[in-house]
């Protein structure tokens, strides 16, 4: 839906990164991304990888 | 007790090599840090409106999970700090927008997306920030603590043929070969993996190579949230530890 704060698994803060993460991944190989950016373990990486930002697409529908 | 730093390119981190300790030690001061340092979060949000897609339930989670900067000596009697948050869509709300009415306690990053406003939506509401401990909720935990044993690498010079299928081997590359023998370039950074041991066997049916731990150093490792810095986490670990030791001698006293 949208990038959540903190890793799900350890509880590191990565939302803020998420801008530049995704800025940088149209050209970038997304390791190399994500070595700059400082995330170390798999738990913080898969965050990203796995991410599918949805939020756009549900903006419409508001409660 | 001997303490010896290792040099980290990163301001978030500390690491340092304990000696002349246990793991029981060890572990309690691991656990001190990220579950008994009082630190600032958000605990209760107040909503006025709010016309985004996400619930209210979402976004006071979010909002709770930003860490704060926490000024030394906060306790758990210190106040209530409140922070309001207001915004007109279309837009992306940042941590940045969130108005503290104290400037010591802040969001540690203004880029944290909170949520998204479409077209015509509003947000409008006031969190209210407590103290608390990282063992009730994450949202309070201020860091991460690892600790591993020290190893020892032993290489039985007589037998060794300097074949290199260890150096080879070693998946963090902490191995060479100098003047004729192995050599350990980065001890700190072994896995006790156990694959250089592997080789060796496979290569020279021999245990020429071995790693083991020692019992009574520690390399430890602490990433801060941003809520404090590594050091002052490590000095308020380190008097809760002692006050939790005054109060069981108090104890076993009376
Ligand atoms: S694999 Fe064994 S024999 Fe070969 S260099 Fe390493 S320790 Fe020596
Ligand atoms: S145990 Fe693993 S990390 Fe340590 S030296 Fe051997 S191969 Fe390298
Ligand atoms: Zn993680």
């Amino acid at each position: 839906m949208i990038i959540p704060i903190r890793c799900f698994t350890c509880g590191k803060p990565i939302g803020h990164l998420f801008k530049t993460y995704s800025e940088r991944t149209i050209s970038e190989h997304p390791k190399d991304v994500l070595d700059d950016l400082g995330l170390e373990r798999y738990c913080c990486r898969r965050m990203f990888l796995t991410h599918v930002n949805l939020i756009d697409e549900v903006l419409d529908f508001s409660v | 007790m001997r303490i010896e730093f290792i040099p980290v390119d990163k301001d978030d981190t500390l690491m340092f090599i304990v000696e002349g300790i246990d793991a029981t030690f060890a572990n309690s001061l691991r656990r001190a840090i990220m579950t008994e340092v009082p630190v600032y979060a958000c605990n209760e949000v107040v909503f006025y409106t709010n016309s985004s897609p996400l619930y209210d339930e979402v976004i006071s989670h979010r909002i709770g999970l930003v860490p704060l900067t926490t000024p030394e000596g906060t306790d758990k009697d210190s106040k209530m700090v409140t922070m309001s948050l207001e915004a007109q869509g279309p837009t992306t709300v940042y941590s940045g927008s969130l108005v503290s009415d104290d400037p010591s306690v802040q969001p540690v990053n203004d880029e944290f997306p909170l949520l998204k406003l479409g077209p015509g939506q509003s947000i409008s509401l006031n969190a209210e920030c407590y103290v608390g401990y990282g063992k009730d909720h994450v949202k309070w935990q201020p860091g991460l603590v690892g600790y591993k044993n020290y190893p020892i690498i032993d290489v039985d010079k007589q037998r060794c043929n300097l074949c290199g299928e260890c150096v080879k081997t070693c998946p963090t590359k902490i191995l060479g070969i100098e003047e004729g023998s192995i050599v350990v370039l980065e001890i700190f950074k072994c896995t006790f993996c156990k694959s250089c041991e592997d080789a060796c066997k496979r290569l020279n049916e021999n245990e020429i190579i071995t790693v083991r731990p020692m019992n009574d150093k520690f390399i430890f490792r602490i990433e801060s949230f941003g809520n404090m810095s590594t050091k002052d986490l490590l000095n308020t670990a380190l008097n809760v530890i002692e006050k939790k030791a005054e109060r069981l001698d108090q104890l076993l006293n009376e």
